[in-house]
């Protein structure tokens, strides 16, 4: 069995924005804790929230998460 | 302290004090419950560890992916505790005559385990399913991978952190 990691760029493109975690999280409708977590590539999203995030930092998914090699 | 939510202040504040009054009676200690409980109900607000819900300031904690993630996993760590103490406290008061009661010790240590596991796993923000490569949550990971499993079996309800990472 394979363990697949997923990195992303949320922290890079909300940095960018200059959002802070809370608005991002109030935007995704997350608690600030969980994108922190994603951020630090600790907590893999679902695909809803994953999508709400690409909305929220105006982004298309796969360029938001990809899986690493 | 936010404005938007003084009706939560003041519901805790009324529920610490009533709580701590019916415990304690009218006493120094009543006081220092009450103190400790809306500490705890100031943390759960401001930790970040729950979504807020603004509509609704009364009740305004919400649980999200993550939180609902780390509620079960606390739920199966609780209950696999609660079931191999009770096995293993009256066998062990059968076999050595102990005038242990199985059945309290192992619900109030189950309950234990699961405020301790939702604590740990709220405050580290890093639970085994997703942090493989540090070799403390293998360990973690494996021993919750079993529990898991069983509880798959036992209540078919798939779950899919347990059968796709491991």
């Amino acid at each position: 069995m394979t363990s697949v990691y997923v990195d992303n760029r949320v922290r890079e493109l909300r940095t960018e924005l200059g959002m802070t975690q809370d608005q991002l999280a109030e935007l995704v409708g997350v608690a600030r804790q969980s994108i922190i977590s994603i951020e630090k590539g600790r907590f893999l999203p679902s695909i809803e929230t994953a999508l709400r995030l690409s909305t929220a930092l105006h982004v298309p998914v796969e360029r938001l998460f990809w899986i690493k090699d | 302290m936010k404005r938007e939510f003084i009706p939560y202040y003041l519901s805790r504040a009324a529920l610490s004090a009533i709580f701590a009054i019916l415990v304690m009676g009218f006493t120094w200690k009543a006081v220092l419950v009450a103190i400790l409980l809306f500490g705890l109900f100031l943390l759960y607000l401001h930790s970040g560890w729950f979504q807020i819900d603004p509509n609704h300031p009364l009740i305004p904690l919400r649980r999200d992916e993550r939180g609902r993630q780390i509620q079960r996993n606390a739920l199966i760590a609780a209950i696999t505790v609660g079931l191999l103490i009770y096995l293993i406290v009256s066998q062990a008061s059968r076999l050595f005559g102990w005038s242990l009661v199985a059945g309290p010790l192992a619900l109030s240590l189950a309950m234990i385990t699961y405020f301790i596991a939702q604590s740990f796993f709220l405050r580290e923000h890093k639970y085994p399913e997703n942090r493989q490569n540090h070799s403390m949550h293998r360990w973690i990971n494996l021993a919750f991978s079993v529990p898991k499993r069983l509880f798959a079996q036992v209540s078919l309800v798939s779950f899919p952190d347990a059968d796709s990472r491991n």
